[in-house]
C-alpha cells in the first residue's frame, strides 16, 4: 500500500462508505425486525451471539451453555481482526443511534454554514478571530495580542497551519475600515490557506475586543494562545473518563451474576433492549417496559450526543473492546498527508479522535470502523488499513 | 500509507483509571447484589417444564411471551415483590387461573419459550395418577382453619370436584356421626398433586383454603 493509490483505491475513494453502512444497516434491522417475528429466532439468532449473554449466564447459572460460548467466541475472535466493526454496521440499536444523529444533523444543518471571522482591532494591537459554524457552535474563545509586526507572523503560522488551533476555514469576511490595509495580507493568507483547505469567501470585520474567538466543534482546555471556556450554547460533552463506565458496568455485572445469580446484564446488552422494546409490534406487551424505558433512554441520550450509549454504557461494547485493541483491520491516521482540517474530529461517530493532539486516534479500541471520518478527509489521510 | 497505529485505551489508561473501574464495578455488582439478592432466596411458582432456578434465572430472556398465550391465563410476570432477580420471570398464579396441562397436554408456554427455559414435558402417556413423576410445579396444601367442611362443617368439595388428577384429592368422612360428622371433607395427597393449582382456582373461601406452594417442585436440567 506504500507505493502510491493503486487503481482500486483510487476507484473506493469515490464511494462514501456512509450510505453503503447505512444501507446494511437497515437491512440488518429489517431482518432483525422480520426474525422476531418468527416464533423462537430472537434469542437464536440475536442472543446467542452476543458473548456478554452467553459468559453471565453461564457464570449466574453454574452451566456449561457450550452452543452459545463457542458462537459468541467466534464473535469475540472476529473483533480480534475487524475491533468493533460489529457496533458500526451490524448493531440494530447502533442503526437507531446513528439515525437519530443524521436527524439532528440535519435539522442543525440548514441555515448555519461554517463560518469563520476574520476580526482586526487595531492593526498594531491585537486580532478578534472567530470560527464557527453558528451560534450553535460557540465553544472556543482565545485571547490573542500580537504587535504588528508580528501580524505577518500570526498569518503565516495559520497558512502553514503551525498554530495547531485554526485549522479550518470556510468563510472569511473582509468589511468596512480596515479592508484597504489588510486585505491585501488577509487574501495572501487566504489563498495560501486554500491551497490545502476548503473555504468558499472572504470577509473581514474590524474588532471591538482584540481577541480570537474560536469556535470549534468540541474541546475545550489551554492552547498555546489562551484559554478556551465552554460558554453557554456549546454542544454536550460528556467528560472522557465516562468511557471507563462501561467496563466498570461490565465488571460490575458480571460479578453480580457469579454473587446473585441473577443475570443482570440481560436488560443492558443491545441485543436485548431493541427486540424487547420493540415486541409490542407483534402484540407482546408483558415484558415491555423495561426494554422501551431502556430505549428511551438511549434516543435521548442520542440527540445530546452521538452514540452515547455505545461509547458510555454498553457491556457488549466493552466486551468488544478488549480484542479489538490489538486489532488487525482498523481506521489508521496518517499524519504525513493529514492536513489537520478536523473534519474527522466534527464527524467521528465515537469521538475518539483527536487530531489536535499527539495521538491520533485516541481511543483506538472504541473505533466502530464506521469509516465517517475516511469519507469526509479531504486529504485522504484517514482510512482503513491492514496493522 | 504508512498509518501511524493510534494509542488503545489500554495504553493510555493510568493506574489510578483501572483501580477506580475496579472499583466502581465492585460498587456495581455490590449494588445488584443487594438489589437482587442471592437466587433461590424465595421461592416461587414457574410455569410447568421450568428448569432449575438457579439456571433458570439466568438464561430466562424476560421477554413475557409465555403470558400471552396461556390459554387460561394463569402465568403472570412478577414485579419487584421477589427482588431484581426476580424481575420479569414468569410466575404460575393459580387464584387468576390454574395450569390445564395435566388436562389436555397443553403447552402452550412452553412452545413460546424462545430461551428454552421452558423445557417439553412428555405426559401423553401417562395415566393421571402417575402425572406427578414428569409434571409437579407445586404442591397443594390445606388449610383447615378455613375450609368449609372443616371449619364450618358445611358441605363444600369444589376443589375435588375440578381437580383433573385422579388420587390427589381424595374425599374422608361422610359416614360418621355426630354434628358434622356427616360432612365429606377432602384430603390432599402430596405426592400424587401436579401443582396445577385448579383446586385453589376453585376454592370459594377468601382468603383461599388451599394454596399451591412451590415445595417439591421438580425442575429439569437445562440442555
Amino acid at each position: 500500500m506504500d507505493d502510491g493509490p493503486g487503481t482500486l483505491r483510487v476507484l473506493l475513494s469515490t464511494i462514501k462508505f456512509g450510505y453503503l453502512r447505512h444501507v446494511i444497516q437497515a437491512q440488518i434491522f429489517i431482518l432483525v425486525l422480520y426474525s422476531m417475528t418468527e416464533h423462537d429466532l430472537p434469542v437464536n439468532v440475536l442472543w446467542r451471539i452476543d458473548p456478554v449473554l452467553s459468559i453471565s449466564a453461564a457464570v449466574a447459572g453454574h452451566i456449561f451453555p457450550l452452543r452459545f460460548l463457542f458462537i459468541s467466541s467466534l464473535f469475540l475472535l472476529a473483533s480480534l481482526i475487524f475491533g468493533r466493526a460489529y457496533c458500526g454496521w451490524i448493531c440494530p440499536l447502533g442503526f437507531v443511534q446513528d439515525m437519530i444523529s443524521s436527524a439532528k444533523s440535519l435539522i442543525q444543518r440548514t441555515g448555519t454554514g461554517m463560518k469563520v471571522l476574520y476580526e482586526f482591532s487595531h492593526p498594531g494591537s491585537s486580532v478578534h478571530l472567530v470560527i464557527g459554524r453558528g451560534k450553535d457552535d460557540v465553544i472556543g474563545h482565545v485571547l490573542y495580542k500580537k504587535a504588528e509586526s508580528s501580524m505577518h507572523g500570526l498569518l503565516g503560522d495559520l497558512g502553514t497551519g503551525r498554530s495547531g488551533e485554526i485549522m479550518q476555514i470556510n468563510e472569511i469576511w473582509l468589511t468596512s475600515a480596515y479592508r484597504g490595509r489588510l486585505e491585501g495580507k488577509v487574501l495572501e493568507f487566504a489563498e495560501k490557506f486554500a491551497r490545502s483547505r476548503e473555504f468558499t469567501h472572504v470577509v473581514a470585520q474590524p474588532s471591538r475586543h482584540g481577541e480570537i474567538t474560536l469556535y470549534r466543534n468540541s474541546g475545550y482546555g489551554e492552547s498555546p494562545q489562551g484559554t478556551y471556556y465552554h460558554p453557554l450554547g456549546g454542544r454536550f460533552q460528556t467528560p472522557e473518563v465516562f468511557r471507563f463506565a462501561k467496563y466498570a458496568l461490565l465488571i460490575g455485572g458480571l460479578m453480580t451474576s457469579v454473587a446473585a445469580g441473577w443475570n443482570f446484564l440481560e436488560w443492558l446488552t443491545p441485543m436485548s433492549v431493541l427486540p424487547r422494546a420493540l415486541s409490542p409490534l407483534w402484540g407482546i406487551i408483558e415484558g415491555t417496559i423495561m426494554g422501551v424505558s431502556i430505549l428511551i433512554l438511549v434516543v435521548l441520550l442520542a440527540i445530546m450526543e452521538k452514540r452515547w450509549w455505545c461509547r458510555y454504557i454498553c457491556p457488549l461494547g466493552a466486551i468488544l473492546s478488549l480484542p479489538s485493541a490489538r486489532k488487525i483491520l482498523g481506521v489508521r491516521l496518517d499524519e504525513k498527508k493529514c492536513i489537520r482540517c478536523l473534519k474527522c474530529e466534527r464527524a467521528c461517530t465515537m469521538g475518539i479522535i483527536d487530531v489536535r493532539g499527539q495521538s491520533g486516534l485516541r481511543w483506538d479500541s472504541e473505533c466502530i470502523s464506521c469509516l465517517a471520518c475516511r469519507d469526509v478527509c479531504p486529504a485522504d489521510a484517514i482510512g482503513l488499513n491492514w496493522t | 500509507m504508512s498509518g501511524k497505529r493510534g494509542n488503545t485505551a489500554f495504553d493510555s489508561v493510568s493506574r489510578r483509571h483501572f483501580l477506580a473501574t475496579l472499583g466502581a464495578g465492585t460498587a456495581i455488582s455490590l449494588a445488584g447484589v443487594t438489589l437482587g439478592g442471592k437466587t433461590g432466596r424465595t421461592e416461587v411458582l414457574r410455569p410447568p417444564g421450568a428448569i432449575e432456578e438457579r439456571a433458570f434465572l439466568s438464561l430466562c430472556a424476560r421477554c413475557g411471551r409465555c403470558v400471552p398465550v396461556c390459554p387460561n391465563s394463569a402465568l403472570q410476570l412478577q414485579g419487584l415483590e421477589n427482588g431484581m432477580d426476580n424481575l420479569m420471570t414468569p410466575k404460575l398464579v393459580p387464584a387468576l387461573g390454574h395450569c390445564i396441562m395435566p388436562l389436555n397436554g397443553c403447552q402452550n408456554c412452553i412452545e413460546a419459550c424462545p430461551a428454552k427455559v421452558l423445557q417439553p414435558l412428555d405426559i401423553s402417556e401417562l395415566p393421571t395418577q402417575e402425572l406427578s413423576r414428569v409434571l409437579k410445579i407445586g404442591t397443594a396444601t390445606l388449610d383447615t382453619s378455613r375450609c368449609i367442611p372443616y371449619s364450618l362443617k358445611q358441605p363444600c368439595l369444589a376443589c375435588w370436584e375440578i381437580c383433573p388428577v385422579v388420587g390427589a384429592i381424595t374425599i374422608h368422612g361422610g359416614t360418621g356421626k355426630g354434628k358434622g360428622g356427616g360432612i365429606r371433607k377432602p384430603v390432599f395427597n402430596p405426592e400424587v398433586c401436579v401443582g396445577c393449582g385448579a383446586c385453589e382456582f376453585a376454592c370459594p373461601t377468601s382468603p383461599k383454603s388451599v394454596r399451591v406452594l412451590p415445595a417439591g417442585s421438580k425442575r429439569t436440567e437445562w440442555n
